[in-house]
Order: structure tokens, then C-alpha cells, then sequence
């Protein structure tokens, strides 16, 4: 439950906070959440990954489509990229890493104040 | 352990979003551009079945409220009650679509672009500065803020770009900002003069003088005389038609009666820093007007098209502008308020370039290294200095440069710096003479009449223009327009003297002795940047203009049109027939005929002799005559006229027409850097193959893939040059450099443009581009395919905000906050 409201509660405040807050805000966030609540480095990187593309990609999926690619195209080609899709891939891999990085490094400070059981895990 | 994990991930982390948000080289800061809340995404457009939307704005500082219509090609009709208001509008719209454009051409004048692009753009910038173009831009905002009108359209114009740059925010602000990582600037109304400067610079900044007295000196006067007359040889078809009579006393001209001037003598030089791009022969454009008897109409028609670099955004934006007093519709350049080219309800009106010779240099001597002080007038007289601080992007340091001002105008080139072996040279300019030439478009936009017309022209100082002009009262007329320095024959047609006072401009023509004409016999009058006049006019404007084959074949079939319609002339416009080819081609097929020919080069000549002559897109004969003629040029002149170190130029185009024509025997035909003597034949065969072999090399054999808008290749790129997806599609048209549809690789015609006059008048244009200039809009080249095929789209001509029309699309409600 703690992996789905995590998800959940990254989603909803990175989702928000990016109309009025700059792009690192989505680095900002994943920290703060696990070092909160959080309980495995690996797990703290995925759901964070996870949150943040599942924002940036449907976001990006929605402009695309609304705006029949006039921009995303042509940008597309200006990277030499073969297809709009590839700038799917691009934004899911950069915010997902951004903020998976994050997450994990929310984990690992975290790590210095708490000292929790093994078996609370996930 | 832990900590070492605590501060690795957390050091990875702060890495990643610092790396992601700086740029890298060419490549934009990722973060904020590939975020979908701030970057591109942002840019996209919806289609254009979406795009019309209504909007109602409270805006700042505007005083009574402004309705603006859009049309289903995205031109506003801004509907205001004072003028205040409606220059605010026209701002408001035009930083809406053109934002970015403004920046970039307003930067470009004043050299800043190194500010936001960084170490690569400074020697354009130190141009720009040494130039004098901040001089100039300051001089003008003072002559036109002394204006009450002018003044207030500045401020309204300035106040409402600023209110569209305020209410933006880093998503919405357009994808050059964000692809080369700046941010908009406020506007201030000196930016408007930095766009008229640059006009001034694109249409009047040239001078071959140095070319001309390296010529002079290397080949002797008699020679340059002969190769380089100051008007042309064979059918001139000067604007004004010859014979016209000159209804003034002419000034007399100071030094003309053998006063002492200075016989140029020229030490060897390397070329200068070049002022602007070199002279492109077939870079111009045409305007013409027919009276009312040659018209179906019953009233005069008029017609436009001015020819420049193509480019995307569009130099042009449409608008009509409505008040109490005014309502005209036309094309304005974003930057600058009011309308260039257009009409209203009584007139219509549009310009060619003259091409006066309106930028000397001269040569300066100083007393010593500090340039305090120059020789002139048998004394040394003190410079003064303006410093010059280029501020470079990614870089700590700003370039600064005292640049130097003599009598004449800026130092421009110093004898001894890098890359140059010539004199100290001064630029006297136009660009730098005070004047309020936006004061000559606002009594255009409100004339009513040939009076008004011919008052609104005294106000222009540059750069010189043919004002053609038709009215409801069935006057046609064209003015060679601008302010002219008073100058002997052939004065700045060489490099001039600094130090001899007989060199110095000495006055001014007169405005009203400008040459013009008002309903000549004809029944027409037009313009094609040839000749101003015939040589009986008293005064020197320049020695050399465009060549007259587009005025030739203009002046031609406006002799024989009777019953003239705006079809007509959407016809003539796109006119491709080559008077060069006429003039020209049965000649040089005669060398050719005796000639020993091989099977392609035999192929070749047979498609040649069998052309019509017109430079139509799927032809392949103006693909192999325009490539010869070029080779044949070069083969003739470069020889003697070309020098790997030293600033030379070729005679002019209708100079070697007379040559081949006129001149067979003449010694330029042999090359003189082969043992054998060429003979005008040999010459004319070689040039024959060579083209052959070019296009050949560059298309394979002659096939399809030699069609003349294939060869030609037009295409129209983005301002940036460098941004291909925002580049237009091929253009696949027919055109050329001597053609009336001049249209070549990257110039034509950037605004098409007929209007019937008559009780209400009715007005077709276009330029190829659109009224946007976000790549992503559906409006940002929309007008493009209609342009490609000449075809044109007829102009909304509205009389109330309230009009309805199937053709307006929405309405934005402008209301005073």
C-alpha cells in the first residue's frame, strides 16, 4: 500500500505543482516523499520513476495528439530523431530518471535518521 | 557506509538537474524544453478547424476600448476611436505573431545578437556597430519624437508589444527563445528606428566604390568609362519615361565646374570588412500603375510586388488599420507601425527600390595612432568617439570598440588591421541623416489624394524609393523618392577624398525636384530598380541600377493591355518570359551553330533553339541558358575582373549584353591567362560546354531532374537559417533574376499585391508565408501554395467592426483596465 500511495501522492503533487513551479520541481518531490516514507532504494527509484513519467508522458501524449504534432514533429526531426514517438521515450526516460534519482536519494538520507525493521518492508 | 550512499545519490541527483537545466553547445537546456508544462509541447498548435477563438483582454494604459477581427487568413482588422489605441492594437497583434522576428531583426541592427548568441556573431555585430547603425537609429527617434503623431503612434505601438510581452509566460514564449535559451525583452521605440535602419542598410547599404578604384587603377579610365557607363546601352526604359520634361530651375552643383577635387589614386587593397551582402543583380522589385482608360474598371489599377529574401517568418504582416479618420489595409513590417505598402479608400500606393548611391566611403588620414585627429581642409580636426560594448553570451568579457566619428561618418576600416591591407575609410550614409520616414507612411495610410500623396513624400529621407501611386480621382503618378545628396556626376562612384572639402556632400536635391511624373501619355507608369531617368535629369542619383529587363518586358505589355483588369496584372506578376534570353540567345546560338558538338551537347542546343523563351517551372531550356549565361559572364570577365585579394567587380549585365551584341572584337573575349587568343566564339562554345558539364555534375544527364524549378531550387528557409524543420517545403515555381516573377533560390517576390481603385475598391495579395510565425500554426505558410501557383487571395476590405462576412472568423475585444 505504502509503493501505491507513494505513487500516488508523487503523482498528484508533481502533476500540480508544475503548472506554478519550475521543471525541477519533479526532482523535489520524490525526494521529500522518500524521505518521508519510504523503505527500499530500489523501490524508492521505480516509484518515483514511475509517478513522474506516468505526468510528463501523458501530458505529452495529450498535447501531441490536441495539437496533431505541429510542434512535437518538427522538433523531432530537429534532433534527428526518427519518429514523435522517440520524443516519447525521451521525455518517460528523462523525467523518469531525473526523479527516480531523486526518490533513491530521498531513501538514502532518510536512511541516516531511521532505523526500520527489515520485515515493514513494502 | 550510509553517508557515503546519503551524499553519492544526492550528489547525483543535484548533477542531473543542473545538467539538465544549462544548455550544452547547440543544445537547449533539457529540462524546462522537454518538460511538457514549459518546452515545445507548449509551442503546438491546435488545427486550424480550432484556431479562431474569441478573446475579450483588459489591458493597461490602453484609453478607450478596440475591436480586432480576424479573417480565415489571420489578418487583423483593428477597429480603434484614437490613434493612440490602435498602434497599441497593431503592437499588441503583431508581437502575437511575430515576437520573436522583431527581436531578432531589431538585435541584428543594433548588433546585440552576440548578447544572446554568443562569440560566433561578433564580427556581425562589430559591422553593425561600426556602421553606425545605433548612431543612425538615435538621431531618427529624435526628429521623430519632435513629431506629435509620430510620437504618439511610437508609444502606443511600443506600449502594446510590451503588453503582450508582460501577460507571457516561459511556456507560451515562442520556441526560438526557447530552443536558443533567452527571454523576450521589453520594447522601447528605439527598436522601431533599428527596423527602419535596417531597411536602410538592406536596400541602400552597398558600395562598390572600393571595387570601382581598384578597377580604375588597374585598368585606366578610359577603360572603366567604357566598361562601367552610368547608363545603360542598350534600351534603358528608365522609370521616369524618357523625354519627360523637368518643370524646376535645377541647383546649381558644388564642384561641377572643375573646382579642385581629388583624381583617386588607390593604393593596393585587400577587400573590407563587406558593409552588407555584394551587389545581387535581380534583387528587386516592381510596381506599375494603369490610368483609368486602360482599364475595364473605368478607374486605375495598381500593382506591387516587392522582391527580397524569402524567408519564414514573412518580412511582411497584413493589416488593416480602421479609426474616425483613417481605414487603410496593407502590409506593415513588424516593428514599425502603419502600413508600407497598400490602400484606402481613395488610394493606393507601393515602392520599388531606387538604389541610390547613398553610401561613400572615404579615405581618412589620421595624425597619429590615438585617431584624435584628421586631415581635412588643410588642418587636422578633431574625431569624436562612441563606445561600442558587445556584450557576448558565455562570455565574461564584452568586446568594446571606440568607434570613430570624422565629419563624413564612422571609421568603417582602418588601413593596417587584420585582414585588410587598405585605407582608413570613412562611411558617409543615409542611414545616418535625421528624418521621419514613418511620417510618410501615415499620410499615405490617410491620403485622399494626389496632394496628399506628394505631401506625405517630403517627409522621407531613406532608403529612396519609387512611390507609385493611382487615386479615385483617376491620377496615376511614381516618384523616385528620397532624400538625395546634392553631388556631382559620378561623385562616390570611386572611393573619395576625406581630406578635400570638395568631396563632402554639399546639400540636398530638393524634395519637389525629385523626378516624377503624374499621368503621363502612356496612360502608365511603373518601376523595376532600373535607371531613374534618362541622363537629361540634372542631378546624380547613381551610376549604376538594376538591369531593365523586367522593366523591358513590363513596359511592354502594359503598352498593349487595353481593358485591363486586376487579373491582368495577378498575370504579369508572374510573367516569366526572359527578355534576356531574347536579347541574347539568337546570338549566341549562331556560335554555337558552326560549332563542332558532341550527341548531349547537340541535344542540348536543339532544346534551346526550340524554347519559347519563358522561364516556366517544368522547362528545361532556362535551366541550361540561365546556367550558361553565368558561365559565360565569369568566362568573359573574371579573367581581368577577379582578384583573390583585391575587392573587384564584373561590368554590369546590360554592359555584356551590349558587348556580345555590339562589340564582338572586343579584347575581353580572350582570356588572357591562356597562351592562345580567344576569339567571342571560342568563348561562347567553351562557356557552353562548361555549363553543360555543371549541370551535368550537379543533376546527372540532362533528363527531368533538369527542369528549371527543379535547378532553380527555390526554397524558404526560417530567419534562423540553421532550424530545417521550420523551413517551407520546395517551392516548385518558374522565375529567374530577369524575369518579372523574379524569383531565384532563396529571393522573390515577398508580397504580391493589385488593387482596382473605384468607388469601393477591391484589392488581391499574398506573400509566401503566413500571418504567424510559430512553425506550428496553422498559419505560418498557409499563403505559400496559392503564391507557388500565382495566384492571389482577395483582401477583406472592411468598413465597420460590425461587418459580417463568411470570412472573419473572430473577434478580440480590446477593453481599457
Amino acid at each position: 500500500m505504502r509503493v501505491l500511495g507513494n505513487y500516488l501522492i508523487i503523482l498528484v503533487a508533481t502533476a500540480l505543482l508544475q503548472f506554478i513551479l519550475p521543471w525541477w520541481i519533479i526532482a523535489v518531490v520524490p525526494f521529500l516523499v522518500c524521505l518521508w516514507r519510504s523503505n527500499h532504494a530500489g523501490i524508492a527509484f521505480g516509484v518515483s520513476m514511475a509517478a513522474v513519467s506516468t505526468v510528463w508522458l501523458a501530458y505529452a501524449i495529450f498535447i501531441h495528439n490536441s495539437t496533431q504534432g505541429s510542434m512535437s514533429n518538427r522538433i523531432a526531426e530537429l534532433f534527428s530523431l526518427p519518429s514523435g514517438a522517440m520524443l516519447m521515450f525521451l521525455v518517460t526516460l528523462l523525467s523518469g530518471v531525473v526523479a527516480g534519482v531523486s526518490g533513491m536519494a530521498g531513501y538514502y538520507v532518510r536512511q541516516l535518521f531511521v532505523k526500520e525493521p527489515l520485515a515493514t518492508r513494502a | 557506509m550510509n553517508y557515503v550512499k546519503a551524499l553519492l545519490s544526492v550528489a547525483f541527483a543535484v548533477f542531473l538537474v543542473y545538467a539538465l537545466s544549462r544548455p550544452w553547445g547547440a543544445i537547449p537546456a533539457l529540462g524546462p524544453f522537454i518538460s511538457p508544462y514549459t518546452g515545445f509541447w507548449q509551442n503546438g498548435e491546435v488545427p486550424l478547424s480550432e484556431h479562431f477563438q474569441d478573446h475579450e483582454l483588459d489591458l493597461d494604459s490602453l484609453r478607450e476600448g478596440v475591436t480586432i477581427r480576424f479573417d480565415d487568413v489571420g489578418v487583423p482588422h483593428i477597429f480603434a476611436q484614437n490613434n493612440y489605441d490602435l498602434y497599441y492594437a497593431q503592437g499588441y497583434v503583431t508581437a502575437k505573431d511575430r515576437l520573436w522576428q522583431m527581436d531578432l531583426q531589431t538585435r541584428a541592427a543594433a548588433g546585440r545578437l552576440s548578447e544572446v548568441l554568443g562569440s560566433r556573431t561578433i564580427e556581425m555585430d562589430r559591422r553593425a556597430r561600426r556602421m553606425g547603425m545605433g548612431y543612425g537609429a538615435e538621431v531618427n527617434l529624435k526628429t521623430t519624437m519632435s513629431d506629435p503623431v509620430s510620437r504618439e503612434a511610437l508609444l502606443g505601438y511600443t506600449a502594446g508589444i510590451n503588453a503582450y510581452i508582460d501577460q507571457l509566460s516561459a511556456k507560451n514564449i515562442p520556441i526560438e527563445y526557447k530552443l536558443l535559451g533567452y527571454e523576450p525583452e521589453r520594447w522601447t521605440p528605439i527598436k522601431c528606428m533599428y527596423m527602419l535602419e535596417q531597411m536602410t542598410l538592406t536596400l541602400a547599404g552597398r558600395a562598390d566604390d572600393l571595387a570601382m578604384s581598384n578597377l580604375l587603377k588597374s585598368l585606366g579610365t578610359e577603360t572603366v568609362n567604357d566598361l562601367f557607363p552610368d547608363y545603360p546601352l542598350l534600351n534603358p526604359s528608365p522609370v521616369i519615361p524618357a523625354g519627360t520634361p523637368w518643370n524646376f530651375t535645377p541647383l546649381p552643383i558644388p564642384g561641377a565646374s572643375g573646382e579642385s577635387t581629388t583624381p583617386d589614386s588607390i593604393e593596393t587593397n585587400l577587400a573590407p570588412i563587406p558593409l552588407s551582402e555584394p551587389n545581387v543583380e535581380g534583387l528587386g522589385s516592381n510596381n506599375w500603375a494603369i490610368s483609368a482608360e486602360k482599364s475595364a474598371t473605368g478607374y486605375p489599377i495598381l500593382s506591387n510586388d516587392p522582391h527580397l529574401e524569402l524567408t519564414l517568418p514573412s518580412i511582411w504582416y497584413q493589416v488593416q488599420l480602421h479609426t474616425p479618420n483613417m481605414n487603410v489595409y496593407g502590409v506593415s513590417l513588424p516593428g514599425i507601425p502603419g502600413v508600407v505598402i497598400g490602400f484606402n479608400q481613395n488610394v493606393a500606393w507601393g515602392v520599388t527600390n531606387v538604389d541610390a548611391d547613398v553610401l561613400d566611403l572615404y579615405k581618412i588620414k589620421f595624425r597619429d595612432s590615438s585617431h584624435a585627429e584628421y586631415w581635412y581642409d588643410n588642418t587636422w580636426h578633431k574625431t569624436r568617439t562612441r563606445l561600442e560594448v558587445i556584450a557576448v553570451k558565455g562570455s565574461a568579457d564584452s568586446v568594446r570598440e571606440n568607434v570613430v566619428y570624422t565629419h563624413h561618418g564612422p571609421i568603417v576600416n582602418y588601413e593596417g588591421e587584420k585582414k585588410y591591407t587598405g585605407p582608413t575609410l570613412a562611411a558617409k550614409w543615409i542611414g545616418h541623416e535625421p528624418g521621419n520616414s514613418f511620417r510618410t507612411f501615415y499620410e499615405l495610410n490617410i491620403a485622399r489624394n494626389y496632394d496628399d500623396y506628394r505631401q506625405a513624400l517630403t517627409h522621407y529621407v531613406g532608403p529612396a524609393q519609387n512611390f507609385v501611386f493611382a487615386d479615385n480621382s483617376k491620377n496615376i503618378a511614381i516618384t523616385v523618392n528620397g532624400k538625395f545628396p546634392l553631388k556631382r556626376q559620378d561623385q562616390g562612384k570611386f572611393l573619395l577624398d576625406g581630406s578635400n572639402p570638395a568631396d563632402d556632400w554639399r546639400g540636398w536635391i530638393p524634395m519637389v525636384q525629385n523626378p516624377t511624373v503624374k499621368n503621363p501619355p502612356r496612360g502608365y507608369v511603373s518601376s523595376a530598380n532600373q535607371s531613374s531617368t534618362d541622363p537629361s535629369y540634372p542631378y546624380y542619383i547613381n551610376w549604376r541600377f538594376a538591369p531593365p529587363e523586367r522593366a523591358i518586358r513590363i513596359n511592354e505589355r502594359l503598352e498593349q493591355m487595353t481593358q485591363a483588369t486586376a487579373d491582368s496584372f495577378r498575370v504579369l506578376q508572374n510573367d516569366n518570359f526572359s527578355v534576356l534570353a531574347r536579347t541574347l540567345l539568337p546570338t549566341l546560338l549562331e556560335y554555337l551553330r558552326v560549332a563542332p558538338l558532341g550527341p548531349n551537347q547537340r541535344a542540348a542546343f536543339q532544346t534551346l533553339a526550340d524554347w519559347n523563351m519563358v522561364n516556366s517551372a517544368d522547362a528545361i531550356a532556362p535551366s541550361i541558358f540561365e546556367e550558361w549565361v553565368g558561365t559565360l559572364g565569369s568566362a568573359i570577365w573574371k579573367d581581368e575582373f577577379y582578384s583573390d585579394s583585391l575587392a573587384f567587380r564584373y561590368p554590369t549585365r546590360d554592359r555584356t549584353e551590349y558587348l556580345i551584341l555590339k562589340e564582338p572584337d572586343a579584347r575581353w573575349f580572350d582570356n588572357v591567362k591562356t597562351p592562345t587568343k580567344e576569339t567571342i566564339s571560342d568563348i561562347v562554345q567553351q562557356s557552353f560546354k562548361a555549363a553543360l558539364d555543371t549541370l551535368t555534375a550537379q543533376h546527372g544527364p540532362m533528363s527531368p531532374a533538369w527542369q528549371w524549378a527543379k535547378v532553380k531550387d527555390t526554397e524558404i528557409l526560417h530567419l534562423s537559417r540553421a532550424l530545417k524543420p521550420f523551413n517551407s517545403t520546395p517551392i516548385r515555381n518558374g522565375g529567374g533574376s530577369s524575369v518579372v516573377n523574379a524569383t531565384t533560390h532563396h529571393h522573390g517576390p515577398s508580397w504580391r499585391m493589385v488593387v482596382e481603385l473605384g468607388p469601393a475598391p477591391r484589392a488581391y495579395g499574398l506573400y509566401p508565408g503566413g500571418q504567424s510565425g510559430n512553425p506550428a500554426s496553422p498559419l505560418y505558410m498557409n499563403m505559400i501554395a496559392k503564391w507557388e501557383k500565382g495566384e492571389l487571395n482577395e483582401l477583406l476590405y472592411m468598413k465597420s467592426p460590425e461587418e459580417k462576412n463568411d470570412r472573419l472568423q473572430s473577434t478580440w475585444t480590446l477593453k481599457k483596465k
